[in-house]
């Protein structure tokens, strides 16, 4: 496999004319959502910090596949696929210059702009509408960066294959992964529950039948928790009391990391295998 | 020096488009690849580039295996596609971005042929017509100086001071140690320009001989009757205004002037007489 930096670079520079334009309405367009969407939430009081990582890792999710769609369709599309073969560079350099952009630049800079977003509207919400919140817990930005990589790891793979719609039938899968998850939660939880076994039963001073339950409501299988129970009124009492345990969450965070290489790997395959 | 072996090539669950093609095509010669629409022509071209997968046989360019894609064979070898999208950057941006990836890029003479084909050197390339996007194409591939051309259909969208243009700048750009190869249904254009003649019918080559070769072989000539030719010379015969066009087995000895057009349609015509006569002084 041949990697040359001058080649790299060229590269980075023939990249940067073709999709600066696409780069730069992209990172607009995260800022103009985050603005707009923290501001109505701010409207309404309910800016919380859950509000904010939502609209923070879906509108970079979001726009940032888009934008790595556009980066790889070349070498899908028919019709242009034939100059973005015959470029002279390796598969593994063109690839590469696709990751930098998509993969670091992108969410680093649409990080920064959430963040900058996220303490002016925190900072408007408080002063000018008198409604109190606190900016993003800032651990969210690690989480927001995690998924945005594998998520946009994952596109590059449908980008190469499907020549028409890669962005809309990732986004259908990803949509399928995340309900199927859901449907699975209540078997994950129920698994966390045998493995910290604690059977309904009354609590002290409290007469209700209690038990911790598994409660997937709402929640993908990576953040399956539980919840009391009470058995007398057949509902759960409060919110969910654990999302995972900090090893498994940590185990999901390292097993995510290291599906991302392999998805570049399936794609550099396919850019060196596939034919016009 | 290309070198192809035996090669074989279908897409997916359709009938060969290409069946046991063996060919060996020398540097310092320009190949006129002639056919009919859908013959295989633009399928052998990208399978020579790399772009395409055979499913037999061996493909060999300069050395190098096309289907690897290295860096050091795609510097060597221009794809000019008959379709074609071009990116939304000036002519100079063009050149400043992509001129780098080849190492033997000769900025002088991409100016040169922009200018021959009296085109400016600046704008943006998409408020350029198509055919003059093609120009701006043709200029760049000849400023590679890759040993390897192809060119797709190139004067398709040309119009005619261009096309007379460009086989003057095509003979011009030419270097010994390059091989040209230039695919194209409208045969004419190709008059006086290629080397060698290549011809697809029916999945295979059925014909490549030198240019020299063909008029040593066949005469071209204007006839008032064609009662005035040996009936059984006459290979095939177009009528014209001044009487009629003949083809016939040259038994003159002398070379005729080749007209590839009309050389084409004599062979599509008449293909075992033609072959037959080519089998015969081969042996």
């Amino acid at each position: 496999m041949q990697f040359s930096f001058t080649r790299f670079k060229y590269l980075m520079a023939y990249q940067w004319a073709q999709y600066s334009k696409r780069y730069m309405y992209s990172l607009l367009a995260i800022t103009i959502a985050s603005i707009g969407f923290q501001y109505i939430y701010a409207k309404l009081g309910t800016l919380q910090s859950q509000v904010q990582v939502g609209i923070y890792i879906t509108g970079l999710v979001l726009i940032g596949l888009f934008f790595t769609s556009t980066l790889f369709q070349p070498y899908a599309s028919s019709k242009n696929n034939m100059q973005a073969y015959m470029l002279p560079a390796s598969a593994l350099e063109k690839l590469s210059v696709g990751v930098v952009y998509s993969m670091i630049l992108f969410p680093i800079v649409g990080s920064i702009i959430f963040f900058l977003t996220n303490k002016l509207m925190v900072y408007i919400s408080f002063h000018y509408m008198h409604r109190w919140t606190i900016t993003m817990d800032p651990q969210y930005y690690k989480w927001g960066i995690l998924w945005y990589t594998v998520a946009a790891s994952g596109m590059t793979v449908f980008s190469v294959i499907f020549k028409r719609n890669a962005f809309l039938l990732y986004i259908i899968f990803c949509g399928l992964l995340y309900f199927s998850g859901l449907t699975i939660n209540d078997s994950i939880g129920t698994y966390i529950m045998e493995k910290n076994a604690n059977p309904p039963r009354h609590y002290e001073g409290n007469p209700a039948l209690l038990e911790l339950k598994p409660n997937g409501n709402n929640a993908a299988f990576w953040s399956a928790g539980y919840a009391v129970y009470n058995h007398d009124y057949k509902e759960y009492v409060g919110a969910r009391l654990v999302v995972l345990p900090t090893k498994q969450q940590n185990m999901f965070y390292y097993a995510a990391l290291l599906l991302c290489p392999f998805l570049w790997l399936i794609t550099l395959t396919k850019i060196r295998e596939k034919a016009a | 020096m290309i070198s192809l072996q035996q090669l074989h090539y279908c897409y997916k669950s359709s009938k060969p488009v290409l069946s046991n093609i063996s060919l060996r095509l020398e540097p310092g010669k320009i190949y006129g690849l002639l056919g009919k629409n859908g013959v295989g022509k633009t399928t052998l071209m990208q399978i020579i580039a790399g772009l395409l997968f055979p499913q037999k046989g061996t493909v060999q360019v300069n050395e190098r295996t096309p289907s690897k894609r290295e860096p050091a064979f795609l510097q060597d070898v221009f794809l000019l596609p008959e379709a074609f999208t071009v990116p939304n950057l000036t002519i100079a941006q063009y050149k400043r971005l992509y001129a780098p990836f080849y190492a033997h890029f000769d900025e002088n003479a991409f100016e040169q042929h922009l200018k021959d084909f009296s085109l400016p050197n600046k704008g943006s390339l998409r408020d350029f017509s198509h055919g003059q996007q093609k120009k701006i194409l043709i200029s760049f591939a000849l400023a590679t100086k890759a040993k390897v051309i192809l060119m797709d259909e190139p004067t398709n969208g040309l119009d005619i001071p261009s096309k007379r243009q460009f086989r003057k700048i095509i003979a011009g750009a030419f270097l010994d140690n390059q091989t040209y190869i230039i695919s194209t249904h409208q045969v004419k254009d190709l008059d006086m320009l290629i080397d060698d003649v290549i011809v697809m019918d029916d999945t295979q080559v059925i014909f490549n001989q030198p240019i020299a070769h063909i008029t040593e072989r066949m005469l071209f000539k204007q006839v008032l009757n064609l009662s005035e030719e040996a009936p059984q010379h006459i290979l095939y015969s177009e009528g014209s205004i001044k009487g009629h066009v003949v083809a016939l087995a040259n038994t003159t000895g002398i070379p005729s002037r080749m007209d590839v057009e009309f050389f084409f349609n004599t062979l599509m015509a008449n293909k075992p007489a033609v072959l037959q006569l080519f089998h015969t002084s081969n042996n």
